[in-house]
Formats: structure tokens, sequence, C-alpha cells
């Protein structure tokens, strides 16, 4: 037999040759010196190499349990159809609520900012939060949506003034809102009201009224107050965004998947009180300028506002991660933050956020979500 | 088949975080992309999934270079990052030796380092057949090569070293 050639010898110390082909080897190597030691510089060739690339090996660390890998995954496809069809659903049952109003004969107390007391329904009992007229209801689960009537109302109040007709009070609200809450809750309240659809028929009923009692309805003010006439049905406004005609009851919407959230409208305070509504000091991305601290006045948030070398202004969104969250949304949370790879939020297109400490962080910023995320690994 | 993936897993994580971390270099993008294809995995339960998984992951690594390079272009714009932030439990001359690891890795050709990666991330020769094409019988080439180049890249950078530091 002539000489083993390079790659069976490799082949042979590896382990990989077929049986009768080492046996083959075998026999000629007791024969054959030069090839002996050859075989003993191939060997001490591949020990070098996995030695080598040895060196270049990552960091034992645990694995995550298998288990973990698949939540993510599955909540963010169960969450978001869920969500969006809790969404229409309240639209439906708004836009029942808003022709109802907008018939003759009701009493000019109807046509009074309405702030319905919030009925315990499952939605209300997630996250409590106070019933206030101030900008303080974007903590309310259901404040996002809201509907606007375009009927003119002289009988209005200063305050129906204040939130209506400088800039849409849908705006305002959906700018406090984390869209990822929303979606949460709403997709909670629409688990329970379904279990109990399932139960009895009448459940229906049940389903609009909780939804509307919680949503602030009211007449929008006309700017000219001479503008009498009753002005075409007003669209159903959800995150600001037209719904659809309530009078037509043609519905159409188009997806919009994180909400943009204007902090560069919040005041801005001082480092010592952004510290304060934290409890621990703001998250910065360290090396840039921080131009201004400022605070979500509707909620314990901070907007921290950074300059990058290159000028361009970023904001980190910072907040107490909620402890109010039921089980299921902690421990969803917990799974986002140490196993789910990054790789898949950026697909959900959703906008960037991860924890530190005790402290979840968006980011925002006129840049590639690519380059958002190199930042916002750098925060801490 | 559920078992089979929980057994996949457990025996071949390890080994594909291995493997993407020498495409990557960044132990915390590899565990990300590893578990990633793991998550695809369990979404579609391919028929072989080990084989299946490489695949995955070497496209994934792929697409992850060139996302680097788009980000890499975009980020000197920004000046922002400070070179690649050394994790606290590396001491220098580990660091030092992984660079030159990695360089002498680059000087390889795209499949020379690919069978290399693969065998050493525990595949198979018939595995690494299937996955790059070769005949069985050329992976045992490719990896005598391969080791060869690696080794002699390695220590021409030493060499190099040594003289640039007189």
């Amino acid at each position: 037999m002539s000489h083993v050639d390079e790659g069976t010898l490799h082949a042979y110390l590896d382990g990989e040759l077929a049986s009768v082909e080492r046996e083959r080897v075998d026999t000629h190597l007791r024969g054959c010196p030069a090839c002996q030691a050859r075989l003993v510089e191939e060997r001490a060739l591949i020990e070098r190499a996995s030695r080598l690339l040895g060196i270049a090996a990552p960091p034992e660390r645990a694995m995550p349990p298998l288990q973990q890998l698949r939540q993510p995954r599955l909540t963010w496809r169960l969450r978001r159809p869920v969500a969006w069809a809790a969404t229409l659903i309240l639209a439906v049952g708004l836009g029942w609520y808003a022709r109802g109003s907008m018939m003759p004969g009701r009493t000019s107390d109807t046509a009074t900012p309405v702030l319905a007391p919030a009925t315990p329904s499952a939605a209300a009992e997630t996250r409590p939060g106070p019933v206030v007229d101030s900008p303080a209801y974007a903590d309310r689960p259901m404040a996002h949506l809201a509907v606007r009537e375009g009927l003119s109302d002289s009988g209005r109040k200063d305050r129906d003034e204040r939130h209506l007709t400088s800039a849409p009070a849908v705006g305002a609200a959906s700018n406090a809102m984390q869209p990822q809450e929303s979606t949460a809750v709403v997709a909670g309240a629409v688990a329970t009201l379904g279990a109990r659809a399932e139960q009895k028929p009448e459940a229906i009923a049940q389903l609009s009224r909780p939804a509307t009692s919680d949503v602030t309805v009211r007449r929008q003010a006309a700017a000219v107050p001479a503008a009498a006439e009753p002005q075409a049905a007003p669209p159903i406004m959800v995150d600001g965004v037209p719904l659809g005609d309530a009078a037509s009851g043609v519905i159409s919407f188009r997806t919009r998947r994180a909400t943009p959230i204007m902090s560069t409208t919040w005041p801005i305070i001082a480092r010592q009180p952004a510290r304060d509504v934290l409890g621990v000091d703001p998250v910065i991305i360290p090396g840039f300028a921080v131009r201004a601290y400022r605070r979500n006045p509707a909620a314990r948030e901070i907007a921290v506002e950074q300059v990058t070398d290159a000028g361009t202004t970023i904001s980190l969104i910072e907040r107490v991660v909620d402890t109010t969250l039921d089980e299921l949304g902690r421990a969803d949370s917990a799974v986002v933050h140490a196993y789910a790879p990054r790789a898949m939020a950026k697909a959900a297109n959703e906008r960037l956020a991860r924890f530190v400490g005790p402290l979840r962080i968006e980011i925002d910023g006129p840049l590639t979500p690519d380059s958002l995320s190199s930042l916002l690994e750098l925060a801490r | 088949m559920p078992d089979d993936l929980a057994d996949v897993y457990r025996t071949t994580y390890p080994a594909l975080v291995r493997f993407l971390y020498r495409k990557v270099w960044d132990a915390d993008r590899a565990e990300d992309l590893a578990q990633e294809a793991f998550a695809r995995a369990l979404a579609h339960r391919p028929d072989n999934p080990r084989g299946w998984l490489f695949v995955v992951a070497a496209n994934m690594a792929r697409d992850e270079a060139r996302r680097a390079a788009r980000e890499r272009r975009h980020l000197t714009l920004l000046k922002s990052e400070p070179d690649q932030t050394p994790s606290l439990d590396d001491t220098v001359g580990e660091q030092l030796d992984r660079e030159r690891v990695r360089r002498a890795l680059d000087e390889l050709t795209p499949r020379d380092r690919e069978v290399l990666l693969l065998w050493d991330a525990g595949q198979s020769y018939d595995e690494i057949a299937a996955q790059t094409g070769l005949a069985k019988g050329a992976v045992g080439t490719t990896l005598a090569r391969a080791r060869r180049r690696l080794v002699e890249a390695y220590e021409k950078g030493s060499e190099a070293e040594h003289v640039a530091r007189g």
C-alpha cells in the first residue's frame, strides 16, 4: 500500500475512518516508520490547533432552561392578535356608546366632560390608579382610548378647554402610555372578559360596559363658538389614529407598532429630583453629555436626553419596573431580560428596551434600531 | 420529539455558542444567537436538529457580520463606542492571545475556517460534509490544511509582535 495521505491521517486520528479503512491504515503504519513519524507530527498539530481554538472560547455560562427560550416567542405571538382583538372590540363598543350620547334629547349634563367612575372592571383592577382629571389618567389602563366628538358645545368647561383645544387629548394620553403595558393590560381584560363570555351569552353587554365606563368620553369644544351645526361623524381615535367612521360603521386601521414617546415635551427637571423619582441614579450612556432630565408629568418616569458626538439627541426613558404586575407579566419580563435573544426583539420591531438594576430603560432617537441598540447596550 | 430536542439542547448548546463565538467574537451575542436558533428549532421541529441548528446558526452569524459591518459604518459617525469593552474576568494576556487566534482564524479561507469550527464544535465528518457540501473524503484533507494554517498564522503573528516590540 502507498503511504497514507494527510487527510486520511487526520481522519484516522479524529476517529472518523470506517473500520475497514482504519484497519488498512493500521496495517500500513506497522510497516512504515516514515508514516509513523508523520502520524506523531499530525497528532501534535491537531492538539496544537485545538488548544489555540480553546484560547478563543467564550466564557462558560449557565444555560437558560430550554422552556424559557420558547416562552417569549409564544407570548409575543399570542399577545399581539389578542391585543388587537381587544382594541377592536373596545372600539366597536365605543362607537355604540358615542352614537348613544349623540342622540338628541340628552341633557346638558351629559354634554359636560364625563370622567366616568372606574367601574371595578378586570382592567381597572390590574392596574389601580387615581381617577382624576389631570393627565394622570394616562396611568389608567384604557386612557389611551378616547373618543372625540366633533359636536360643538357652548357649555364647555375650562378643564375641557385645557385638554382639548390645545393639543389633542389623545396625543397627551398616548404620550405617557407605554405600549407594552397597554397591550398587556388590554389583553388581560379580554382574557377575563372572554372567559366570562363563555359562561353566559349576555356577557357581551358586560363586555362593552366596563370598557366605555373606563374611557374618557367627551365632547370636543369647537374653537369658534358660532359654529353650531353638528359636523360629520367624527372618527374614533385609538392611539391618535383614526380607527374608522363611527357613523358609517366602517372600521379601518393601520398597524402601529410602537407609539412614539413624546418625551421632548416633558418638563425639564434637575438631576436630584430625577433621582428622587426613580429612587436610584438615572441610567446614562457614559461618555455623552446629558442635555436634560425630563419628567413625565403623568407617571414616575424620567427621560434623560443625551447628545452624541455627532450632535444627535437621544433619549433614555426610564422607569422603575412595575412591581404590581401580576406573576405572569413579571415572569415574562424576567425572561425577556435574561434570555430573550435581542434578535427576536428586533424582528418584532419593538422599541428597544433593557433592564438595568430596578429600572426599565427604553431608548429613542433619530437613529437606526441597530445603532440605538448598540447605544442602549452601553447604558449603565 | 420534544425530549429529543431537550437532549440536543443539553448536548449541543455549549458547542453552538462556541461555534458562534468564533464568528461574532462577542459572548453575549453568541449566546443570544444560539438561543434564537434553539427557539426557532422549537418552532420548526426539524428532523435533524443538530445539523439544522448549525446551518441556522451559520446563517445568523453571516447576517450578523453584515449587520455589524453596516453598523460600524454608522457608528464611526457617532464615535460613541469604546473599543470592545473587555469583560472583567479577562486578564490582559488572555485577551492578547484570543486576539491573536482571532487574527489567525481570519487568515484561513472561509471554507477551511468553517470546517475547522464545525469540527471543534463537535460535528462529525458526516455532518460537516452535509453542511458544507464537501465530500466526506475531503473533510480530513480540509481539516488538515485548516489546522496547519491556523497554527502557522498564529505563530507568524506572535513572531511579528515580538519583532515589533524589539
